[in-house]
């Protein structure tokens, strides 16, 4: 669904807004706002490429010259592009399994009348606001039972039970994928897994992209849980080994500051490209409210 | 005819529940069973090697007595208030400036807001940790560049300063996320509400109290419990910018954080599965609290 487009209107106070020079204090008022909430990012990226002594020494917004000064350092105490690896690996499985068995799940409630498909629906709808991550001391003490510390499966396979995937995906193919089509290919003798996979996940696309993205970033960002889970330094994934490198004794703020631009930029890639589809997905969220 | 229905009745049943068994499976296991497990471990004294040795109440019992503990419930609630409020006011005027304001690039203020939303919670609490560092900080070689002060300020070393970092993060993280719901919540009300109601000579501030905020009550609502859940549960910003201590002196402890320590630290699951669930008791009694006044609040004005 797209932002409806907006509706002027006049009501006194903002009539008076409008114009001259209340509309000059509504933009520097947006300005200012947007300086607080981006600026920290400008200086950040600003100071990867200043060397530990200029960003103790003076202020700027100029980028400076010590990028890969600031990369060796960096390198001296982790391993950034293992971490990387690290955390690709968990995000883009823990992506992929949400993705594929929230919409195979979503297929089913909205498509297959089967006998008790409105009672797992209420499940997954009473389910979306508990707090689950409350259990972590139970799930930390069943992972350990099960012999999976250190393991990446306990970051990995929740993602197969994630409702909000389900109930997302289940309300876009129930309102956008005509029954007729599964109907048919039902007639031409299509099993229930070839439609599937023939039908529904090439429609049912734009909202598995979606939902995708929320999922990797989730992931992505993801600090607690490998934090409680993984020992090895070398498992570490990029959000715990960041936190390593700025608490290491030589303060190697340079190097920090590089650190932390690097593990954003994947994310600024994508909101670049896909900032529509994101901020319209999170509008959705209102309406559902 | 009636065999085949019967077959196909159960075919249907058989795929139905094939489909879903993965998702279902899945979320039992790792979410359900977890936090139930972690209900029955907050009544054990359990050290994570040997079985855990049922103790009744003896974990809750002795929170009563845990200053630290205390100490957690107000720093956690004084970081979540602060914040929430602020975020529901600029949030409020930010939404109706985008939606009534006649502000151009409309899509691109509220990107610009939503991105710190997608940055982790850990690098947003190191980056302001590097900010704010006495030293080295940012904030402080600017301030003294600038000849505002002599001698660096330590700012972690107070402990109002320190809760108002953290809360001020937490603002940044979430305040676009709040602008987008209420300014699309407003451009779903009808101009026709506002023209009928003008008619009447309700206008300004009085049609904002009497029209936009009755009709947002569902998407306040909702943003209300989600702050709470969130809220309570603050872990990442203040571990990691105070270091993992809640420094000055437990004045940052959150909840959460005071989870992962007596868990992961101290070694006592069972008490720190306690710890947890007092936190889903206080999350439970304020959404509670808030649905209550939401049913209220609907019975009085629609």
């Amino acid at each position: 669904m797209s932002l409806p487009a907006v509706r002027y209107r006049s009501d006194g106070l903002m009539t008076q807004l409008s114009h001259g020079a209340g509309r000059a204090l509504i933009y520097i008022f947006l300005t200012f706002i947007v300086a607080i909430s981006i600026g920290p990012f400008l200086v950040l990226f600003v100071n990867a490429t200043r060397s530990d002594a200029q960003i103790a020494s003076s202020f700027t917004l100029i980028p400076g010259t010590h990028l890969i000064e600031n990369y060796r350092s960096m390198q001296e105490y982790i391993n950034f592009p293992l971490a990387v690896r690290n955390s690709a690996i968990i995000a883009f499985s823990g992506t992929i399994l949400a993705v594929y068995f929230g919409s195979l799940s979503g297929y089913a409630l909205a498509k297959i009348q089967f006998v008790g498909r409105s009672v797992v629906f209420t499940v997954v709808l009473l389910t979306l606001m508990i707090p689950w991550q409350l259990g972590i001391i139970g799930y930390y003490s069943m992972i350990s039972r099960m012999g999976l510390i250190d393991t990446y499966w306990p970051l990995i396979l929740p993602s197969i039970g994630n409702p909000a995937v389900v109930f997302f995906l289940k309300q876009f193919i129930e309102g956008s994928i005509p029954t007729d089509l599964m109907e048919a290919a039902r007639m031409e003798g299509a099993g229930e897994l070839r439609i599937f996979h023939t039908i529904i996940i090439p429609l049912s696309a734009p909202a598995m992209a979606t939902m995708g993205i929320l999922t990797f970033v989730f992931l992505w960002n993801n600090y607690i849980t490998p934090l409680m889970l993984l020992v090895s330094t070398d498992k570490f994934p990029v959000q715990v080994v960041l936190a390593l490198l700025s608490t290491d004794q030589e303060r190697r703020v340079g190097a920090t500051y590089l650190g932390l631009s690097l593990s954003i930029i994947l994310i600024l890639i994508v909101y670049v490209t896909q900032s529509r589809r994101i901020t319209e997905n999170v509008a959705a969220g209102a309406v559902k409210g | 005819m009636v065999r085949s229905q019967g077959r196909r009745r159960a075919i249907t049943n058989l795929f139905g529940w094939l489909f879903v068994l993965p998702f279902l499976g899945a979320f039992l296991v790792f979410a359900v069973y977890p936090l139930l497990f972690s209900v029955s471990l907050s009544f054990t004294e359990f050290g994570g090697i040997r079985d855990p040795i049922f103790i009744a109440f003896d974990n809750f019992r002795a929170l009563m007595n845990d200053n630290v503990f205390k100490l957690s419930i107000f720093n956690t609630f004084w970081i979540w208030i602060t914040c929430f409020v602020f975020q529901v006011v600029v949030a409020m005027v930010l939404a109706g400036l985008l939606t009534y304001g006649r502000v151009k690039g409309r899509q691109v203020w509220m990107s610009l807001f939503y991105f710190p939303n997608l940055v982790s919670s850990a690098v947003m609490a190191l980056l302001f940790a590097n900010l704010f560092n006495t030293d080295v900080g940012v904030i402080n070689v600017f301030l003294r560049g600038a000849d505002i002060i002599n001698e660096p300020i330590a700012f972690m070393g107070n402990r109002w300063i320190t809760r108002a970092i953290v809360s001020f993060i937490i603002f940044i993280q979430y305040f676009g996320v709040f602008v987008i719901y209420m300014s699309t919540t407003m451009n779903s009300i009808p101009t026709e509400i506002y023209e009928s109601a003008l008619v009447d000579g309700c206008k300004g501030w009085k049609a904002f109290t009497h029209i936009t905020l009755p009709l947002m009550r569902p998407i306040l609502f909702f943003i209300f419990v989600t702050s709470i859940v969130g809220g309570m549960q603050i872990f990442e910003q203040p571990y990691l910018l105070t270091d993992t201590t809640g420094a000055p002196a437990n004045t940052t402890t959150t909840l959460m954080m005071y989870v992962y320590r007596t868990a992961f630290q101290y070694h006592r699951l069972g008490y720190s599965a306690a710890v947890a669930m007092i936190t889903l008791l206080i999350i439970l009694l304020l959404a509670g609290l808030v649905s209550i006044l939401n049913a209220y609040l609907k019975r009085k004005y629609i």
